[in-house]
């Protein structure tokens, strides 16, 4: 029995094509985490009130968004935060609604702690204007998810001082019928 | 941010940026509305003072004791308006069919007529341009409030002459009518804000009375008199009534002489109650002064008239005088007749005047 030939070399393909990243143990408190690696979600539920679906038309809505501090990261970065719509309301895992023009999208710089508007005119309009079974949750992810290690902590309902606010400009309905 | 409450006179210098839309008065636009003429075109050609002595006129239900046999009547309108406030100046223009009516002997002396008039014209677009501040800015509106449709006068009347010179008559009236509403609010800032739009019908329902009597003194000179009531106007939306309002207890009365074969005179007034209506309201007196001469085949026919409208702003009534002519023609050995007219209005009130020139035609036939 012949010996065999020794190997004159050896290949060695790539095991994984990503990287390594321990996250750190999310902070044991209430705050709405968006973004991240890996990507964090936060889910917020609107109820809206009665003055706006019979007796109002919704011109303007803006999301109000407090952060609990600075990201931190490299100066002058930024990633975007958007607000969807969910199809429907099952928790942490709703399907997301894919109609992009009621997303709402901003831009959050790194290492500033201003707070966060996103404009939502056409979604809360759609839903001033919808029946009362209409389902009033939004997401707010990161974009794209997965890409940046940046995550945003904002304030929830629990702090009442920094909690998310709509801020909503509507008009009146006109009193047709008296002179 | 709510609806900004616009004033009367605002809105009567902005409905100047109007879009040219059939509506009969400025002034009517924060009343109820603009009240119809009751007048077929051969009483409006002698400014009115024809309507009490007038078959096809809907104001006076004793002239239908006349009617000899089934006839009917229609009447048309285009008119041409300008108002100017200032130094604004607009202009529009409108074309109806105020009034309709048939009638005809049914049993005796007794004569049953029916047909509708214009009750209230409630069509009009005004556009008005404000800034407002919302969330600390200063943002440009612009607001555009249309209203397209009218109420409707429904009249059955009955009319008997009871004596060689008394004629009486009485008449239910339906009150009905419906308008398409529109409300819309454009921003300038057309990015940030949305256009909120709102619209709706309006159904409008009242119901009324009315008598009257026509006497002669002798075989040239008539008397009439006439008396109305209407209850209330109730607008409901989606079946909800959102107002009601007092509608006008109204008479007045009339006087004709014939000084020849070829020649007639007559006199009209009337008060309207309309101050209560509701805001912006006013009672009303009206006078007219007419003539018709010439043969009954082709009359001739001029008058004047003047008074003051229900509805406008500020607490004087605005006032309205007009001058107006016009000729008949029968065809078909008097079983029909064409009458043609012409008007000329100036309305004055606020600050606003208005003038109006109205062509006026009207078909009478007995099948």
């Amino acid at each position: 029995m012949a010996p065999s030939s020794p190997a004159t070399h050896l290949s060695k393909g790539a095991l994984f094509d990503s990287f390594v990243f321990d996250p750190p143990t999310p902070p044991l408190d209430s705050n709405l985490a968006v973004g991240g690696a890996p990507s964090a979600r936060s889910l917020l539920r609107v109820t809206i009130p009665p003055l706006l679906r019979d007796s109002a038309d919704v011109v303007r809505a803006t999301l109000i968004l407090v952060p609990a501090g600075p990201v931190p990261g490299a100066r002058g970065d930024a990633f975007a935060v958007y607000a969807r719509p969910v199809l429907t309301d099952i928790g942490a895992k709703s399907p997301l609604s894919t109609n992009a023009s009621f997303f709402g999208l901003t831009t959050v710089h790194l290492n500033v702690a201003d707070t966060v508007r996103i404009e939502m005119t056409s979604l809360i309009r759609t839903w001033a204007r919808a029946d009362t079974t209409a389902v009033t949750t939004f997401v707010l992810q990161q974009r794209p998810e997965g890409a940046s290690y940046a995550q945003i902590r904002f304030y929830s309902t629990r702090a009442p001082a920094f909690r998310p606010a709509l801020h909503i400009t509507y008009v009146r309905r006109y009193a047709f019928g008296t002179p | 941010m709510t609806r900004v409450s616009i004033s009367l006179a605002a809105l009567a210098a902005l409905a100047l940026t109007a879009p040219a839309r059939a509506q009969d008065s400025q002034f009517g636009i924060h009343g109820l509305g603009t009240p119809g003429r009751w007048e077929s075109v051969r009483a409006r050609a002698t400014g009115g003072a024809f309507a009490p002595f007038d078959a096809f006129s809907p104001l006076l239900e004793a002239a239908v004791a006349d009617v000899q046999r089934v006839s009917a009547g229609v009447t048309g309108a285009a008119s041409w308006r300008s108002a100017d406030f200032g130094t604004e100046r607009a202009t529009l223009r409108g074309s109806r069919f105020p009034a309709f009516l048939i009638g005809g002997p049914i049993v005796g002396h007794l004569v049953l007529a029916g047909g509708f008039s214009t009750y209230l014209d409630k069509s009009f677009g005004i556009v008005t341009h404000d800034t407002i501040v919302i969330r600390g800015n200063p943002e440009p509106v612009t607001d555009e409030i249309t209203s397209d449709g009218a109420v409707s006068d429904l009249r059955l009347a009955l009319a008997a002459r009871v004596h060689s010179r008394l004629a009486l008559g009485f008449a239910l009236h339906g009150i009905t009518g419906s308008t398409h509403v529109s409300a819309t609010r454009r921003f300038d800032d057309s990015t940030t804000y949305r256009t909120a739009i709102v619209g709706n019908t309006i159904a409008y329902h009242g119901l009324g009375g009315s008598a009257s009597a026509l006497y002669d003194v002798n075989a040239d000179l008539r008397l009439a008199a006439w008396v109305r009531s209407d209850t209330k106007l109730r607008a409901d939306i989606g079946g909800q009534t959102v107002s009601t309002n007092d509608l006008p207890f109204a008479f007045g009365g009339g006087v004709r002489w014939r000084p020849g074969t070829d020649a007639a005179i007559a006199a009209a007034v009337a008060w309207r109650h309309w101050g209560v209506a509701g805001l912006n309201a006013h009672d009303t007196f009206d006078w007219s002064f007419g003539a018709e001469l010439g043969s009954l085949t082709s009359p001739v026919r001029f008058g004047v008239r003047g008074g003051e409208l229900a509805f406008g702003p500020g607490a004087k009534a605005p006032t309205e005088f007009g001058l107006s002519a016009g000729i008949g023609k029968q065809f078909s050995g008097g079983r029909g007749r064409l009458d043609f007219g012409l008007e000329r209005l100036e309305r004055k009130g606020a600050g606003l005047t208005e003038r109006v020139w109205s062509v006026l035609l009207g078909l009478t036939v007995r099948p």
